[in-house]
C-alpha cells in the first residue's frame, strides 16, 4: 500500500521538514521557517563533556523531537510518539500504523542508511523522515534531505531504526491522530518566539543559550595552548561542521530563523519584526564569517592562518547581536 | 562517487571509507539566503559556507587514523578489530553496543595475543557488524595490498 505523498517539500532541517511533510499530509499548509520558529528549534550549546568524532559537541539545535512536539502542541494537532525496546515490537508496530494510512514519522541512525549520501553517513542518530508505504517488503520514504523518491528494504529499516551508540533512538515513530478544523498561526507563533527567548536568555546554565556562545569563544581562546593546533584545528572543524552542515540550511539556523521573524512581521502586523529578522541575517552573516576563517585554519593545520583570537573575537561579536536581537524580541508587547 | 564504489555498495552497506572519493557537487540541500532588500530566498545548492573544505578534512582525518591503525595491525602492535573499528568510523564504546559486548573486554580483545585466542563465536560478533567473514577478520596478509 502507498499512501499519496506528492506534497512532498525538501527542507533544510531534517526534523523540520518531517513535520512539514506529515502536516502537508493532512492539508495544513505551512512551511519550513514557521515549522522551524514555532516548535522554537534555535538554540545554543557547547557541551565540552560531550564527545562528538572525538571532539566537543556544538549544538545550534533543540534536543531531537522537540520540534515535531512543541510544534503540535501549540497549533493542538494531536500525536502519538513511541520508542520500542523490543525490535519485532517496533516493526510491527511500523505496519500496523501505515496499513491504517497514516504516514510515520521515524528517528534512524544514518549509518546503515542505504540512500544518504555516502560522505555524511557517520554514526549520527538523530536524523528524521517520514515513511509513507509499504510494497514488497520495501517501505517508501520521504526524506526531506534527500532529493527523488527512495524506498528502502525491511532489513534495512530494521537497522536503521536500531542504531546504537550516542542518542540511540530505540525505534522512536510519531505520527498524527487528529488535527482540528481551524488552524490559527498568531498564537502559536507569539508562543514560539518566547519559548526562543527565554531560552537563549534566561537559563541559569553556562553551556547553553547566549551564555553558552561566550562560553564557546572562551574555550576556543584556549586550544591551541592546552591542546596544540593539531587538536586544536580538529576541534574547530568539529564544530564548524555542526555550524554549516547538512540540515542547518546554513549559519547554524540563523537564516531560518531570519525567514521566520520576516513571516512572522507579515503575520503579526509588527513592523519591528521585520527590523529584527534583518538584524538575524547580519548576524548570520557572522556566523558564516567565522566559518569561513575558521576552515583556513582547518586547511593547514601545523600552523593556523588565523589567530584563534581572531575567531573568538568574531564569536564574541556574535553573542553580543543576538543577546541584543532578543532582548529587543522580548520587549515587544504583541 | 566512483563506479567502483557503487559495485561494493550493494554487498556491503557500510561506506568504505578507507577509499572514499567525496564527489562535493552530487548532494543538493535546501540553503537559506538574505538578500539584499532583507527578504530571505531559499534554493538547492550543492555548495554554501565553507562546505568543501571542512567536508575533506573530516575524512582525511578520518583516514589518517585508519592508515595509523592499519601500519600497526601489519607490524603486529594491534589486533584486526582495531583496525576495522577505524575503518567504520567507530569508537570503542559505540562498538561496544553494537557487538554487546563490555568495553574493557573489547580493550583487551585489541591485544594480539588475546585475538588469536578468541572462539569463532566471538569472532563472529565482530565480523557480522563489520560485514566481513571470519576468515577476512583473522587474515592480515590482504591488507598489506
Amino acid at each position: 500500500m502507498k499512501l499519496n505523498f506528492d506534497h512532498m517539500q525538501l527542507s533544510a532541517h531534517c526534523e523540520s521538514g518531517a513535520t512539514v511533510n506529515l502536516l502537508g499530509y493532512y492539508k495544513i499548509n505551512i512551511d519550513e521557517p514557521m515549522v522551524f520558529g514555532i516548535g522554537a528549534g534555535y538554540y545554543f550549546g557547547h557541551l565540552p563533556f560531550l564527545k562528538m568524532n572525538f571532539s566537543p559537541a556544538t549544538t545550534f539545535r533543540a534536543l531531537p523531537g522537540r520540534v515535531f512536539s512543541r510544534t503540535c502542541h501549540a497549533l493542538g494537532v494531536e500525536f502519538e510518539r513511541n520508542t520500542y525496546r523490543n525490535v519485532q515490537k517496533g516493526m510491527d508496530e511500523l505496519d500496523r500504523v501505515l496499513d491504517k494510512g497514516i504516514p510515520v514519522g521515524l528517528q534512524v541512525g544514518v549509518f546503515h542508511l542505504p540512500f544518504f549520501p555516502a560522505e555524511y553517513r557517520m554514526h549520527y542518530n538523530m536524523h528524521n523522515m517520514v515513511v509513507y508505504g509499504k510494497e514488497n517488503n520495501e517501505y517508501f520514504v520521504a526524506d526531506s534531505v534527500v532529493e527523488g523518491e527512495n524506498k528502502i528494504s525491511y532489513k534495512d529499516m530494521m537497522r536503521v531504526r536500531y542504531p546504537k551508540g550516542a542518542f540511540a533512538t530505540n525505534g522512536r515513530m510519531y505520527y498524527i491522530t487528529k488535527v482540528p478544523d481551524q488552524i490559527d498561526l498568531k498564537g502559536p507563533t507569539i508562543k514560539g518566539i518566547k519559548k526562543t527567548c527565554h531560552e537563549m536568555l534566561d537559563v541559569p546554565f553556562w553551556m547553553v543559550g547566549v551564555k553558552g556562545i561566550r562560553f564557546f569563544a572562551r574555550q576556543l581562546r584556549g586550544w591551541p595552548e592546552k591542546k596544540g593546533n593539531k587538536i586544536a584545528s580538529q576541534y574547530l572543524m568539529q564544530a564548524i561542521l555542526s555550524l554549516e552542515e547538512i540540515g542547518t540550511g546554513g549559519a547554524g539556523y540563523r537564516f531560518i530563523y531570519g525567514a521566520f521573524l520576516n513571516e512572522a512581521a507579515d503575520l503579526l502586523q509588527i513592523e519591528e519584526l521585520k527590523e529584527l529578522s534583518v538584524e538575524m541575517g547580519k548576524a548570520g552573516d557572522r556566523w558564516r564569517n567565522f566559518s569561513y576563517q575558521g576552515a583556513r585554519n582547518c586547511k593547514n593545520r601545523s600552523e593556523p592562518e588565523f589567530s584563534y583570537d581572531l575567531l573568538a573575537d568574531i564569536i564574541l561579536d556574535c553573542a553580543d547581536r543576538e543577546e541584543q536581537i532578543f532582548r529587543k524580541l522580548k520587549k515587544i508587547k504583541f | 562517487m566512483t563506479e567502483n564504489n557503487k559495485d561494493k555498495k550493494n554487498d556491503s552497506h557500510i561506506v568504505d571509507a578507507e577509499n572514499l572519493v567525496v564527489d562535493n557537487r552530487r548532494f543538493r540541500i535546501t540553503h537559506y539566503k538574505m538578500e539584499e532588500d532583507g527578504q530571505y530566498s531559499h534554493l538547492l545548492a550543492s555548495d554554501w559556507g565553507a562546505r568543501d573544505p571542512i567536508v575533506n578534512q573530516s575524512w582525511d582525518i578520518v583516514k589518517e587514523r585508519i592508515r595509523v591503525a592499519k601500519e600497526k595491525v601489519l607490524k603486529g602492535e594491534i589486533s584486526p578489530i582495531a583496525y576495522y573499528m577505524e575503518k567504520c568510523i567507530t569508537d570503542v564504546s559505540t562498538l561496544a553496543k553494537y557487538t554487546g559486548m563490555a568495553k574493557w573486554k573489547l580493550k583487551r580483545h585489541m591485544k594480539v595475543k588475546v585475538f588469536k585466542k578468541l572462539n569463532e563465536e566471538t569472532l563472529k560478533r565482530y565480523a557480522d557488524f563489520f560485514e566481513i567473514s571470519v576468515e577476512e577478520l583473522k587474515d592480515i596478509d590482504h591488507l598489506k595490498l
